[in-house]
């Protein structure tokens, strides 16, 4: 059995991987919160978050900061163009929801596979934040790079839970997606926030792939797994509550953890998701209310 | 051309697919009137408010203010000061209903702060019961309450015609006349209004005009004065096309 500061070793690890699925979930909620629109291209920005920031950083010789930012405006750009030439053209022709989910997990493949075109298939990383040994707490060794995650990530769902409080832009999302027809009849241009719905959580993948990239690394196939994570944070969590989506990450990332240390390595996930299964059928609606349901 | 129209519409027409919901209408609100659209379900009397509000594909001629609003899209016409109080009310019900009535103000500027809140004090003075539930999920309301909120949000546009599909939908006789008490006194302080109604006894009350709707047209504009009777109704509805 393992000693306490080795358990502990593997919750932070556990803890740091569930903030990225956290701000994956967020990405999704953000987006639902505006269109009422699952987006499976979510996995693709985290991607390209990473690859991107390595691309300008490692290949072009930008400074890492300059490098992370063009990433993140890069994909919130892509973001952009997914809304623009997929999902408003769905939305002319009457497509319903399901459709448009559909598209953004084309999206997602069409990602992938332009990443392995144009890049290549090796895992790629690029430096921590903040270079140095990690900090040691009662024996645990936790490295810079998570507590930038973990600083990070509470950070933006504090911001995000001002934006929908406080702000008339973030009500006016709000009701886009709880009603967008008497969202129209209040002057909202539900268009407009729709695209900027898809900006923001593509920004928010974006920022996810960057901070855990160097922990461990980024390739074109990556997407697909942290969207599964991020999206079970999501419905964890309550779709349309960031902060629900981000207590839902930590809780999946950390019972992953658990299932490392009391069973085995191979069997994190059948933890985690016996442990979904069972919060589904008990709470089905997720642990947090949302904010537009 | 009747010059004096706040709202006029030639021809109007508008179709769900290829069935046409809507058959060629000419229908026309005066300022400060009240107008009340009647007729059985199915008549076209919410397609009719929703091709005013061009929240559905329509064809003819659509004025305001004699302005042509036929190809303005939907969000442009909270600016221009008509709004909708949709059928089955439409409120948010995941927020509060103090954010509902925000959100009604969302077109206006900063600098109308001021008047936003004279406004805001009007509708809560029109509906007390929204004063003490502003912090109150809107979802949570009775019905009677989210038809007040949905009022009050569309005030909170600050429209100068106000169009209503259906306020009595589901509420208590009681609350009914409530709320078409709240509409005549915001008629008589000046608004323009035009409200689709099944209990036409209330509607009429109010109007100055109506228009009686039938599979997609308007089959009669009778004088509201002389809707007495239930049987006067009853024939309006039922009798021969004229």
């Amino acid at each position: 059995m393992y000693d306490l500061s080795t358990l502990l070793q593997f919750l932070i690890g556990g803890l740091s991987v569930g903030c990225i699925y956290g701000l994956v979930g967020i990405g999704y909620s953000v987006l639902y919160n505006s269109s009422g629109i699952i987006n499976f291209a979510q996995g693709g920005f985290v991607m390209l978050g990473g690859m991107l920031t390595y691309i300008f950083y490692s290949l072009v010789g930008v400074p890492l900061v300059l490098a992370m930012l063009a990433a993140i405006a890069l994909v919130s750009c892509l973001g952009l163009a997914i809304e623009w030439v997929v999902i408003r053209r769905l939305r002319q022709r009457n497509a319903s929801v399901h459709i448009m989910i559909l598209a953004t997990l084309a999206c997602q493949i069409l990602i992938e596979n332009a990443t392995l075109h144009f890049v290549d298939d090796k895992p790629h990383s690029i430096p921590y934040f903040t270079p140095g040994p990690p900090l040691q707490f009662l024996g645990v060794a936790v490295g810079l790079q998570i507590l930038w995650i973990i600083g990070i990530s509470l950070l933006l769902v504090f911001l995000l839970g001002l934006l929908y409080s406080r702000t008339k832009f973030g009500r006016a999302m709000r009701a886009c997606a709880i009603n967008p027809e008497v969202a129209r009849i209040l002057g909202i241009k539900v268009e407009r926030m729709v695209a900027a719905g898809f900006i923001l959580s593509a920004a928010l993948g974006a920022l996810g792939g960057i901070l855990i990239t160097p922990t461990q690394y980024t390739a074109f196939h990556i997407g697909i797994p942290f969207a599964v994570s991020g999206f079970i944070a999501a419905i964890i969590g309550g779709l349309g509550n960031p902060l629900g989506a981000f207590i839902g990450g930590i809780g999946l990332g950390v019972l992953q953890a658990v299932g490392v240390v009391f069973i085995d390595a191979g069997y994190k996930n059948v933890v985690a998701f016996s442990v979904l299964l069972l919060l589904l059928f008990l709470r089905p609606q997720g642990l947090f209310k949302s904010l537009v349901e | 051309m009747n010059t004096s129209a706040l709202l006029r519409s030639n021809g109007l027409t508008a179709s769900y697919g290829h069935v046409e919901a809507l058959k060629p209408t000419d229908v026309m609100v005066g300022p400060g009137e009240f107008v009340a659209i009647l007729g059985p379900n199915g008549a076209g009397k919410s397609t009719l408010l929703r091709a005013i509000m061009r929240l559905i594909a329509s064809s003819g001629e659509l004025y305001f203010e004699e302005r042509s609003i036929a190809r303005e899209p939907a969000h442009a016409l909270a600016a221009l000061g008509i709004t909708l109080v949709p059928e089955n009310r439409g409120i948010f019900g995941p927020m509060t209903v103090r954010e509902n009535l925000d959100l009604g103000a969302y077109i206006r500027p900063p600098s109308a702060r001021p008047e936003i809140e004279g406004d805001f004090e009007a509708v809560l003075a029109l509906f007390p019961r929204l004063k003490e539930r502003l912090a109150q999920m809107a979802g949570s309301l009775s019905g009677g309450e989210q038809q007040m909120l949905a009022i009050g949000r569309a005030l909170m546009v600050h429209p100068r015609l106000l169009l209503l599909d259906e306020p009595s939908l589901g509420l208590a006789p009681r609350l009914a006349a409530e709320i078409f008490n709240a509409l005549g006194q915001l008629n008589k302080r000046g608004l323009t209004i035009l409200v689709v109604e099944q209990k036409a006894p209330l509607a009429l009350a109010l109007a100055n005009r109506a228009y009686v709707m039938r599979t997609g047209k308007v089959i009669a504009t009778p004088d509201p004065k002389d809707i007495t009777s239930p049987d006067a109704l009853a024939h309006l509805y039922l009798g021969e096309i004229h």
